[in-house]
C-alpha cells in the first residue's frame, strides 16, 4: 500500500501527474519538468519532501553514537549547524546504506533527514547499532514522520519569500539571516501557521539558495497554501528536483550510491572524518581508499548532437572498445545547458578531467567528455 | 481534453496515419505528446530503410525516458521530417501538422485494417 503525504490532495489540486516513489504517491511534475526546472534556476519553487524520514536522536549520548553509526563528525556541529553524512556498512567496501543530513538542534538533540526509500533499514540499522552500544539507556530514537511533513523552498528568491511568510512569526531576526547549513526553531504559536515547532534550515538539494522547513502535518498543510496561493510560488515535482540534483552534480541514493558503493567510489570522501576514531564501514572505507583499482564517480557532457545519456546505458573508453569500462548512473538532457549530462562509474586509474568517454545509445557510440560533476559551476 | 482528428487512423501505441494513396505519413497523438511532455530528442529512421507494421522505427525522448515509435504500416521509408528533429518541441507544439515524423510508401494502399478511427482512440484515452 502506497503512503500519501499530507499534501496528496493539494498536489491534484495543483493539477500533479502521480508516480511512486520510494514506496509513496508523490508529485513528478506539474506544468512540466523543464518550465519547473527553469522556474527554481531563475526564481523560486516550493517541493513537497514529506516523503523524506524525519528521525530525532535525543539523549546525553546522543552525539557519541552518531559519531560511531555516521561517517563525517559530529563533534564539528555546534547548535544549530547541520551536515551532510553517510551510514555505512563494515562489509561491501564500506557500502552505502544511506545518504542524510543532520542537524544539532542542542546538545542532546540531533534531528536526522532521510531518504524515503531507506527509513526502514536506516532506522533496522542504527536500532541494532545502538543495541550493543554501552551508552544505550541515554540514547532514545525517536520516528518524527508520522506527525511531520517537509518542503523545499529553494531558488534565488527564496529568501525574499521566505521573509515574507515568516516576518510575523520570527522575534529572532528573518530567515534569510540564517547561514547556509544552519536551522532556526521558530514557534508558529498563535500565527497563521496554527501551533506547533517550525524547524527552518538553510539547506537543499538543487544547487540553488534555499530552505528546507519541517514542522506538523497541518502546519506545513497553511504554509503550502501560502506559499501557493498568496505567494504564487510555482510546486515542483520529483521530475525536476531530480534534473536539478544532477546539474548541480549531488548523488541520489539508488543511483550514485547503494549498498555495494563506498562514499570514496561515489566523490564524497569529504563528508567521511576517518581521523576522527571508529565508526560504522571505516575499516571497509579504509580498504576502498588504498584500492588503486576502484571506481570513481565522474561528470559527462555530450559533445555532439546526441540523444540524453541515461541510467545504465555502457561507457567505453575509445569509440571502437568491444568491452565497455563503466556505466552512466543518471543522466538527462540539462534544461540549463541544453545538453546530455551525466554522472558514472568508470575505473579511478582511466578517469581524467578533459578526456573522452562514448556512451552507448541504441547500439551507437556517442562522443562525451569528462568534466566536473558539479555541471554548472563557472570556476573550471 | 487532447484533439483526435476526425481524418485520421490510430494505432494503440498512440501513433497517428495519414494515408495518401501509397503514402503515409506517421506521427505520435496530442495525447501522447502530453503523456510524454517536453521532448527533447527524437531519432528517426534511415531514408529506405524497409519496415514492417508494429516494428520499432523511431525515438523520442522527454526530459526523463526514451519511447519507441512503432510504425502503424508497413513499407520503405521514403522521407523523414528533419525539421523535427533540429527542433523536437516541434511534437508537443504540433503534432498532427508540422511535428510529423516520417513517410513510408507501400506497394498499393497500406494495410490499415489494425488501426483505429478517431471514436475508438478517443475511447481508448478516455477523451
Amino acid at each position: 500500500m502506497l503512503k500519501r503525504t499530507a499534501l496528496y490532495d493539494s498536489h491534484i489540486d495543483a493539477g500533479a501527474r502521480i508516480v511512486e516513489f520510494g514506496g509513496w504517491e508523490m508529485p513528478v511534475q506539474y506544468s512540466g519538468i523543464r518550465p519547473e526546472h527553469l522556474e527554481v534556476r531563475s526564481g523560486v519553487g516550493v517541493f513537497d519532501i514529506s516523503h523524506m524520514g524525519q528521525l530525532m536522536v535525543s539523549g546525553p549520548e546522543s552525539a557519541a553514537f552518531l559519531n560511531r553509526a555516521l561517517t563525517n563528525d559530529i563533534a564539528k556541529l555546534s547548535p544549530g549547524l547541520g551536515q551532510y553524512t553517510l551510514l555505512c556498512h563494515d562489509q561491501n567496501s564500506g557500502g552505502t546504506i544511506d545518504d542524510l543530513y543532520v542537524f544539532c538542534l542542542n546538545p542532546s538533540e540531533y534531528l536526522l533527514i532521510l531518504n524515503a526509500s531507506r527509513f526502514d533499514d536506516d532506522r533496522k540499522f542504527l536500532e541494532g547499532l545502538l543495541a550493543s552500544y554501552p551508552g544505550r539507556a541515554d540514547v532514545t530514537l525517536n520516528n518524527l514522520s508520522s506527525s511531520n511533513s517537509a518542503l523545499a523552498l529553494q531558488g534565488p528568491g527564496s529568501p525574499a519569500i521566505a521573509d515574507a511568510l515568516f516576518g510575523a512569526v520570527i522575534d529572532s531576526g528573518a530567515p534569510s539571516g540564517i547561514p547556509r547549513n544552519h536551522i532556526a526553531a521558530l514557534q508558529a504559536g498563535g500565527s497563521v501557521f496554527g501551533d506547533g515547532t517550525i524547524l527552518l534550515s538553510r539547506t537543499g538539494y538543487t544547487g540553488e539558495d534555499g530552505f528546507e522547513i519541517m514542522a506538523p502535518h497541518s502546519v506545513i498543510q497553511r504554509i503550502w497554501s501560502e506559499l501557493t496561493d498568496r505567494h504564487n510560488v510555482l510546486p515542483i515535482g520529483l521530475g525536476a528536483r531530480d534534473t536539478l540534483r544532477l546539474e548541480a552534480g549531488y548523488p541520489l541514493y539508488g543511483h550514485e550510491l547503494d549498498e555495494k558503493t563506498s562514499p570514496i567510489e561515489a566523490g564524497v570522501k569529504w563528508a567521511v572524518a576517518m581521523d576522527k576514531g571508529d565508526f560504522s564501514g571505516r575499516e571497509s572505507i579504509r580498504a576502498c581508499m588504498d584500492n588503486p583499482d576502484r571506481r570513481m564517480l565522474i561528470g559527462l557532457e555530450m559533445v555532439d548532437k546526441a540523444p540524453p545519456p541515461r541510467q545504465g546505458y555502457a561507457l567505453f573508453s575509445s569509440a571502437d572498445a568491444d568491452e565497455p569500462s563503466g556505466v552512466v548512473t543518471s543522466g538527462t538532457l540539462s534544461p540549463s545547458l541544453g545538453k546530455g549530462i551525466a554522472l558514472g562509474f568508470v575505473p579511478k586509474s582511466d578517469a581524467a578531467v578533459g578526456r573522452n568517454w562514448w556512451v552507448e545509445i541504441r547500439g551507437r557510440k556517442f562522443k562525451a567528455v569528462q568534466c566536473r560533476r558539479s555541471f554548472l559551476s563557472k570556476a573550471g | 481534453m487532447s484533439n483526435v482528428p476526425d481524418d485520421l487512423k490510430y494505432a494503440s501505441s498512440h501513433e497517428w496515419v495519414r494515408v495518401s494513396g501509397e503514402t503515409s505519413t506517421v506521427g505520435i497523438t496530442d495525447h501522447a505528446q502530453e503523456e510524454l511532455t517536453d521532448v527533447v530528442f527524437v531519432e528517426l529512421p534511415e531514408v529506405g530503410r524497409v519496415v514492417e507494421a508494429g516494428e520499432a522505427v523511431a525515438v523520442v525522448e522527454s526530459v526523463k525516458t526514451a519511447s519507441d515509435i512503432y510504425s502503424p504500416v508497413a513499407g520503405e521509408i521514403v522521407e523523414v521530417n528533419t525539421r523535427v528533429s533540429e527542433d523536437p518541441s516541434l511534437v508537443n507544439s504540433s503534432p498532427y501538422e508540422d511535428g510529423w515524423f516520417y513517410r513510408v510508401r507501400s506497394a498499393g494502399a497500406p494495410d490499415t485494417s489494425g488501426l483505429m478511427d478517431a471514436a475508438a482512440y478517443r475511447e481508448q484515452i478516455g477523451s
